[in-house]
């Protein structure tokens, strides 16, 4: 396409151009750097419009998230993918050794030493405590009130 | 003045100096509204900031007029899909003309349709949206003004613009 003419762009300008041709000319602006040109240039700076001024600052910010994030969320993402891989594993080996270990150990003393077996007797222990204080926080008021 | 390689955030700056209130007129030009204008000119400039790298530093001012009108472009294609009229209907309804002499005064026209908008807005968002908009302020001046936390001001701004923009859309029948 020719480039676009003075007419062409005063008709853009005033409103007077048709529809169909509107948009035949804001498609070449878009890629014709001299044509571009002259759109800019027909704006005189008197008829230019200020955007808000917190406009500029919300670029700035938006561009240096875009500058920073990427780079910083890449080795984070990196860094918590590790962390929980390693975590994963750890955990499992931890699992695995304390339920088949000493089953597996010949001359290990032959101690009944089933994890099931050893949280019943921790929350015998706990359950113990529990009714022991419970015995105590009951039995003063009736104390006192024996008294 | 042509774009020298100094680094990416020094040239953002110098392309804002140079071309924001160019690149905004011409989204305003393009799709009178406002506040897509302002969304509009938010993306050319990140898009030119992002493309960067790629530039070669030749016809500043035309490059990014050409991301502006590419943005724009998007824009009318999105409304019209969203609209059913088309492209050219979408441009006609929305576009000023720039040079007739009934727009000579059309910053002016557009600052008090602004300001209408804003005092129709409830508070704490018309005092907001007022300084923000009408008075030039950002949510930091703002801040420091009111004695709030610079953070809410800057969610009331957003919610403010956001209702500002739908009432925009409403009254140039654009919705």
């Amino acid at each position: 396409m020719n480039h676009i003419s003075r007419e062409q762009w005063d008709a853009f300008f005033d409103g007077s151009m048709s529809e169909k041709d509107t948009q035949k000319l804001l498609e070449h602006t878009a890629q014709c750097t001299y044509c571009a040109d002259c759109m800019a240039g027909r704006f005189p700076e008197e008829q230019m419009i200020s955007p808000p001024k917190g406009l500029t600052d919300e670029i700035r910010y938006q561009a240096e998230k875009k500058h920073v994030l990427p780079h910083f969320q890449k080795h984070m993402e990196l860094l918590a993918y590790g962390c929980r891989v390693t975590v994963g594993v750890v955990l499992s080996i931890l699992l695995v050794f304390q339920i088949t270990l000493p089953s597996q150990t010949r001359d290990a003393p032959k101690k009944d030493y089933h994890i099931a077996a050893k949280i019943y007797e921790k929350t015998e222990m706990i359950t113990a405590a529990l009714n022991t204080w419970n015995d105590l926080y009951w039995d003063e008021p009736s104390q006192k009130e024996e008294k | 003045m042509e774009v020298e390689k100094i680094n990416p955030q020094e040239q953002l700056n110098h392309l804002l100096e140079q071309y924001e209130k160019l690149i905004f007129s011409i989204c305003y030009r393009i799709t009178g509204d406002y506040f897509e204008a302002e969304d509009l000119t938010q993306e050319t400039f990140l898009s030119a900031y992002q493309s960067l790298s790629s530039f070669d530093g030749q016809h500043e001012r035309a490059w990014i007029t050409k991301i502006a009108t590419n943005k724009c472009l998007d824009y009318l294609k999105r409304a019209q899909r969203r609209t059913m009229p088309s492209l050219s209907e979408t441009l006609e309804q929305h576009s000023p003309p720039v040079h007739s002499p009934e727009t000579d005064c059309l910053e002016h026209m557009m600052e008090e349709q602004l300001a209408t908008l804003c005092k129709s807005l409830k508070p704490p968002y018309n005092q907001v949206a007022l300084s923000y908009y009408c008075e030039e302020k950002t949510a930091k001046e703002i801040a420091l003004e009111t004695g709030s936390k610079p953070k809410t001001i800057q969610t009331q701004i957003y919610r403010a613009r956001s209702m500002l923009a739908k009432l925009w859309k409403k009254e140039e029948g654009m919705e």
